[in-house]
């Protein structure tokens, strides 16, 4: 395989390293201040699956540091 | 100079790189054994990542990175200090070097030097502390 | 011959008897005629035949005889002046001198006279051969001296020869000895080097043993610290754990405590259990600090007694390695003794064949000196031999000089053509100095010619050029008398060409001999007596 997957939503192209899986259903939370100054991306929040920690994206607004390609 | 009891409040005496950090207990959710912490592309770099407690997704500061620490002794027992920030009560996680101990401190002792989350510098029998104010993480 | 002669001898004879007869029957008859008276008739024819007979004898036997007679006498002459002359030839052969024999011989008869002449050439032709052959004996026998000397050089030189290796044979021995007392030594000191290698070889295997023993209890004490690093990593492991039970429950105590004092009044008496738990925590943890260090001491300890073993393992090693090498040393040193013991034995040996075998060659050189004696003595014989060839060499060269040859080589001839060449001369004598120069530089093995006057006294002296004149100055003075000596006696005596014995020159030295010469002038008459005296060695020399 070696080829990076990506992902298509719409017009928009994410590049990943790996697609872990698809879910209906997630429970998102608001991303908080503290959070927001750190990581002043749009999204809609966290969220947590499986035990690990999850930053959610919006597609219709995906931050740019995706749409470059690598952050 | 010891004060009386009813004037001191409890800190978390906290060790971050070469420095000590004093956290008032109102504040503190609960120490943890350092979590694993998934990072995040195009965090801060005080940003480690997001972690997972208790289900919930909590992103994790490096408490050494926020105070500009230098590099201090190998932790022998890193830790993860949940801490409230704010007034909405957000749950941040500070990666700490160790959790030292719970001490007084009377708010007279402390000396203020106001730079950024530090409110004062105060000495301890541990050494001299920095005394936190994480309620301004939060401010833009 | 014989026959002839008689008969005719015996002719006169008988013709005198038959004559005498004659006249006795004569005589007789008339006699007895007379006495007897017989017939006349008798008388007359007996007169008759006596006349007759007679008559007879005259015509038949006298007158043939006178004949004969004459031509006898006749031939008698010419016998007596040929005899004359053959005396005269022979005479000049008696003294040797060819050269006049032939002279006198073309008064013989022709064809006697060429018998002669072929005679005197080939006796002539046979004295140069003698004359030749005698310088090539006198060559061989300087051939044979010179090779005499070189060869008593040659032997006195394998003489010395023979003294200098004698001398060196000696040194030889002497050194020879000297060596085998040295192996005598060397031998002893071997043995006693022996015994002590011996012990030596003892006391290093003990050692050997000691240290193996060592060796073993170091491993020993190596195996025990092992077992004990484990143990102690071991324990580590427990503190690890029970420290970071420590941590845990330190945290714990905080937590406690945090909600302690978030519960208010109700958290007190929590709070007091937790800051127990707290206190609790932190003694285990400064209890495992204790143990972690008394761990530490002790893994340091063992680590230092691990090292220290493995040191010693090492010290262990080098002093194994250097027992081994020292033992090692000693059985080479062991080695080299029996070796030494071993040489000394053989040399001595050697010395003792060397002895033996210098013994020997000291006695073959005895042996070759005695043969180069014997050599040497016989090369005096050889020396002496060749001495006598050269003298008879000479005798035969004088010898042959006695015949006067026509050739260069015969003295006799140079000094008779000198005598003639004076005798021409004879008043005229001015030249004489010059005369003689030429002829003696023309003869090198000329010494000197000389003139004396009829009385012997010396009226000319000169010595060839060539030669270097004695110290002493020259042995004859103008004017003094030689008529002593013997070549001007015997010339005076025997009146032509003579040579003297050998004798040794006043004037070189050498043996030489004297040919003298009588010079006649032209009126026949002796004027003088030349002298020429010849250096035999010279003479000899030169080739025919």
């Amino acid at each position: 395989m070696g080829k990076k997957p990506t992902i298509r939503v719409g017009e928009v192209v994410f590049p990943a390293d790996e697609v872990v899986g698809v879910v209906h259903d997630l429970a998102v939370r608001e991303p908080g201040k503290v959070f927001a100054r750190f990581w002043p991306y749009p999204c809609l929040g966290l969220a947590v699956l499986a035990s690990e920690a999850l930053v959610v994206l919006a597609a219709s607004a995906p931050p740019e540091l995706f749409a470059k390609g690598e952050p | 100079m010891v004060a009386p009891l009813e004037a001191t409040r409890r800190y978390l005496l906290l060790a971050a790189g070469d420095r000590l950090a004093a956290l008032e207990v109102r504040v503190v959710r609960r120490i943890l054994r350092a979590l694993p912490v998934t990072p995040l592309p195009g965090a801060q770099p005080a940003l480690l990542g997001l972690a997972e407690y208790s289900g919930e997704p909590l992103p994790v500061l490096d408490l050494a990175q926020l105070l500009g620490a230098g590099p201090g002794p190998s932790p022998a027992f890193p830790v993860t200090v949940v801490v409230r920030v704010g007034a909405g009560g957000e749950l941040v996680g500070l990666a700490a070097d160790a959790a030292l101990d719970l001490v007084s401190i009377a708010p007279g002792a402390v000396t203020p030097t106001g730079e950024g989350i530090v409110v004062g510098e105060v000495a301890l029998p541990q050494g001299t502390a920095e005394v936190l104010d994480l309620a301004r993480l939060a401010a833009p | 011959m014989k026959q002839q002669e008689k008969r005719w001898t015996a002719v006169p004879i008988l013709g005198a008897i038959i004559s005498g007869g004659i006249g006795l029957l004569g005589f007789v008859g008339l006699v007895i005629a007379g006495t007897y008276g017989l017939p006349r008739w008798v008388m007359d024819s007996y007169f008759v035949l006596t006349i007759g007979l007679l008559g007879l004898y005259v015509a038949l036997v006298l007158q043939p005889t006178r004949k004969l007679a004459k031509q006898f006498l006749r031939l008698k002459a010419q016998f007596g002046s040929g005899e004359e002359a053959f005396g005269r030839v022979l005479q000049q052969l008696k003294a040797g001198d060819l050269v006049a024999a032939r002279a006198a011989a073309h008064h013989l008869p022709p064809r006697v006279a060429e018998q002669f002449v072929a005679t005197a050439k080939a006796v002539g032709a046979l004295v140069q051969q003698i004359q030749s052959s005698s310088v090539d004996v006198a060559a061989a026998g300087q051939q044979v001296q010179s090779i005499a000397s070189e060869l008593a050089s040659g032997s006195s030189e394998q003489a010395a020869a023979v003294v200098e290796i004698t001398a060196t044979m000696e040194e030889l021995a002497r050194t020879a000895a000297q060596i085998a007392t040295n192996a005598a030594n060397q031998a002893e000191l071997a043995a006693q080097a022996e015994a002590s290698g011996a012990a030596g070889a003892a006391a290093v295997d003990e050692a050997l043993q000691g240290v193996e023993e060592v060796q073993k209890r170091i491993a020993a004490i190596a195996a025990r610290a092992d077992t004990l690093g484990t143990r102690s990593r071991e324990i580590y492991r427990v503190l690890d754990l029970i420290t970071e039970i420590a941590q845990e429950t330190h945290i714990l105590a905080l937590n406690a405590a945090i909600e302690a004092s978030a519960a208010g009044e109700h958290g007190r008496r929590f709070s007091v259990v937790a800051d127990e738990v707290r206190r609790l925590a932190e003694r285990s943890r400064e209890s495992v600090d204790s143990v972690r260090t008394l761990l530490e001491e002790f893994s340091a300890s063992i680590r230092a007694t691990v090292v220290a073993t493995e040191e010693s393992t090492k010290e262990v090693a080098n002093v194994l390695e250097r027992a081994r090498a020292a033992a090692a040393s000693i059985a080479e040193l062991r080695g080299a003794v029996e070796a030494t013991s071993h040489a000394a034995r053989e040399i001595s040996l050697a010395t003792q064949q060397q002895r033996t075998a210098s013994d020997q060659v000291v006695l073959t050189l005895k042996e070759v000196s005695q043969v180069i004696q014997k050599m040497a003595e016989g090369l005096k014989g050889f020396s002496a031999t060749a001495e006598h060839l050269n003298q008879l060499a000479l005798s035969i060269q004088l010898l042959t000089q006695s015949f006067h040859l026509d050739t260069p080589r015969s003295v006799k001839h140079i000094a008779q053509t000198l005598a003639d060449t004076l005798g021409a001369e004879a008043g005229y004598w001015e030249a004489l100095d010059a005369t003689f120069t030429q002829t003696l530089k023309e003869h090198r093995f000329l010494e000197s010619a000389f003139l004396t006057d009829p009385e012997g006294n010396l009226a000319a002296f000169t010595v060839n050029p060539e030669l270097r004149l004695p110290e002493g100055g020259l042995p004859v003075a103008i004017g003094q008398n030689l008529a002593e000596r013997p070549w001007f006696q015997a010339v005076m005596r025997d009146q032509r060409t003579t040579l003297t014995p050998v004798y040794t020159s006043l004037l070189t030295g050498q043996r030489c001999f004297t040919v003298a010469a009588p010079v006649w002038d032209s009126q026949g008459r002796l004027v003088g007596v030349l002298g020429l005296d010849v250096n035999a060695t010279s003479w000899t020399k030169i080739a025919a």
